[in-house]
């Protein structure tokens, strides 16, 4: 187990993860004619990002462009991956310029969603650039469920620690410390200062760019080439049309919103230092224009990719779920859409806890690696909480080998071994015993190779 | 008699004509034989590996002497043109780009012009060479007289491939290709069905400039 080192792969947290594109091999060789009276030969650069960062929708509020706390965690490997490609040049440290891309699911109209998706996008940016009057803006301007209110100044005072007391209390100590008239009214001058506050506590000291630090340099007052929002159009999962037809159905709803979490994301791709593009040139429309310009770039059969099948499909597996031809290409090789299998020797840990044939949720899993006599040995990872589904994961692949879990259910600690598996184990919560033995169950050793 | 040379990948009229020792390689293509090849071929140095070319016999230079003295007859390494046009992704020209350009040992430092062009006179017996854009971080291996006509699959493929819209080495897989003809087709204002008709290998040749 030990001697391996970490798989080069990317880093993820519990709300997105950030990686490293693919090095693109260099183009064949061009094959080029001399002239024979005038004649040329063209060499076009092509725009390919470096690397990506991904956030899920469950750093979200709810159906919201309002960015959650816990994004601080993801925005820290953001920082990681830009200081990562950043290059020195003739002693200047040149930055990777960031696009954002804001992702909807395919619930709701294409409009609304291309709004919601470009709103989303924006709010990143703001945090980064730390543009307080963009945030103002979705605040002071709902659309549809987006509407801040005040959940998210709540929730920006208890982040910053003014978290105990009745609302306007908090809403003073925040205005006395901030320098400004204690009146408990959280209006536009205090919004900024909160912003401001809350941005640069999620994005840390590292963490703050300027409008020159984006694909287009700011060139656009309203984003072009730097943010984006992209509606429902590229999808990572569409169902199939049994799936489509169970879930429009009204009880169905919390259902197929958690199917289609994945659907609602937010990408960034940063390229090579010094690539810029001129706003003119590029094909999508601005954050919170309609998506009449993304249909322009569509592939000619736009509607059979976003069209539900007979079978459900995922673009890591099938690569054709996306509408827009210009996303695609950012895209299709991004470990950020499609994760990478675990290298040759790798494989995810994961486990599912049942009791009662019942998932339970938010119970402490650890993984272990297994000591000779099948004990738990060194621990591997951190520990992990199973979600609504009794699913706990590592977010690391591990190697190969044999590992021991131990799941935390009051009073007693269940230990068994889980072989190395994708897809993931289940762990069935002993009633009544304190240990449980899969020995006689299960097979142990796994695979040995992939 | 009239030799029938069949050319070979990488082979290109005035370095055929050079092998055979003729000076002006157009005392070959404009030889009534090759008309036929003429008309199908818009450039005698864009051939197909395949195509017959007829070299005629050879006309002999006289040149008077005095019979008391020693005479040096020179001939110049016969030299080719080379343009390249660089652009940007978005089809913007690269202006004033310091580049280099290696062809066997000899090293030109280059500048392009407002379009975007470098040109370069080089030796007609070049297969290859390198030109290295440092600004852009770009290396890019040339091989020079390789490029099919437009219209043979080979040749349409290649000119995507130069053209940004085929960024990756090897045959494309069927959505690659389709994904280079359709953002071609697009950006170019052509019908977007992914399919390289006659209009589209028309614009690519356009495009590409041979």
């Amino acid at each position: 187990m030990s001697g391996k080192s970490d798989p080069p792969i990317s880093k993820a947290t519990a709300g997105g993860l950030s990686a490293v594109h693919p090095t693109l091999k260099p183009r064949d060789t061009i094959p080029v004619a001399p002239a024979f009276t005038n004649e040329l030969n063209t060499y076009q650069l092509t725009l390919v990002p470096k690397a990506c960062w991904k956030v899920e929708d469950m750093r979200f509020a709810f159906d919201s462009s309002f960015v959650l706390p816990e994004m601080k965690e993801e925005l820290a490997l953001l920082a990681e991956l830009i200081s990562q490609h950043s290059e020195e040049r003739e002693g200047v440290r040149r930055k990777p310029p960031l696009s954002i891309f804001g992702h909807a699911d395919p619930v709701g109209k294409d409009d609304y969603n291309k709004t919601l998706s470009g709103r989303r996008a924006m709010a990143i940016y703001a945090a980064l650039t730390r543009k307080t009057e963009m945030w103002e803006r979705l605040y002071t301007q709902p659309f549809g469920g987006d509407n801040w209110g005040n959940p998210a100044v709540n929730a920006m005072l208890g982040h910053l620690g003014y978290s105990s007391g009745a609302p306007t209390d908090r809403a003073k100590a925040f205005q006395r410390a901030s320098g400004l008239k204690d009146d408990g009214i959280v209006g536009p001058r205090t919004r900024e200062k909160l912003f401001l506050a809350y941005m640069d506590s999620l994005c840390g000291e590292n963490l703050k760019l300027t409008p020159e630090d984006f694909l287009a340099q700011g060139a656009d007052p309203n984003g072009r080439g730097d943010y984006q929002g992209c509606s429902e159009f590229n999808p990572v999962r569409i169902f199939s049309q049994e799936e489509e037809q169970k879930y429009s159905r009204p009880e169905n709803k919390n259902e197929r919103n958690r199917e289609n979490a994945p659907n609602r994301r937010v990408m960034i791709f940063l390229f090579r230092p010094g690539r810029k593009v001129a706003p003119a040139r590029w094909p999508c429309p601005a954050a919170l224009e309609g998506p009449d310009a993304c249909r322009k770039r569509f592939w000619s059969d736009a509607q059979a990719r976003l069209a539900n099948g007979p079978a459900r499909r995922e673009f890591k597996e099938t690569r054709d779920t996306f509408a827009c031809r210009f996303y695609h290409r950012f895209a299709v090789n991004s470990p950020c859409e499609s994760p990478l299998p675990p290298p040759k020797g790798f494989a995810f840990l994961s486990v599912i806890v049942f009791f009662h044939q019942q998932p339970i949720a938010d119970l402490a899993v650890e993984f272990f690696a297994a000591g000779a006599d099948g004990k738990p040995g060194a621990a591997v990872g951190e520990k992990v909480k199973t979600d609504e589904d009794g699913v706990a994961k590592l977010l690391k692949p591990v190697p190969i080998g044999n590992y021991v879990c131990r799941v935390q259910y009051q009073p007693e600690t269940v230990v068994c071994t889980v072989p190395d598996i994708e897809d993931p184990f289940i762990l069935v919560l002993p009633i009544g015993r304190p240990y449980y033995d899969f020995e006689n169950d299960f097979e142990f050793t796994g695979r040995k190779q992939r | 008699m009239p030799v029938y040379h069949r050319v070979t990948q990488g082979e290109f009229l005035a370095q055929i004509a050079a092998k055979y020792g003729f000076r002006n390689p157009a005392t070959i293509w404009d030889d009534p034989r090759n008309a036929q090849l003429k008309k199908k071929r818009k450039s005698p140095h864009v051939l197909m590996p395949g195509d017959i070319l007829v070299i005629p016999d050879k006309s002999e230079k006289r040149q008077e002497a005095a019979v008391t003295r020693v005479h040096q007859f020179v001939l110049d390494e016969p030299k080719v043109k080379l343009r390249i046009a660089l652009k940007d992704w978005d089809g913007e020209p690269l202006k004033s780009m310091e580049c280099v350009l290696k062809v066997g040992s000899q090293i030109y430092n280059l500048t392009t012009n407002a379009e975007g062009v470098i040109e370069e006179e080089i030796p007609v017996t070049a297969t290859e060479g390198t030109l290295t854009i440092k600004e852009m971080g770009e290396e890019i291996k040339l091989q020079i007289g390789h490029l099919d006509p437009s219209s043979e699959e080979t040749g349409w493929k290649a000119r995507l491939r130069n053209l940004g819209y085929l960024a990756e080495p090897g045959e494309p897989d069927a959505q690659t290709l389709r994904w280079a003809l359709e953002e071609f087709q697009c950006n170019n204002g052509l019908k977007v069905d992914g399919t390289c008709n006659d209009q589209t290998r028309a614009k690519l040749e356009n495009t590409h400039g041979s």
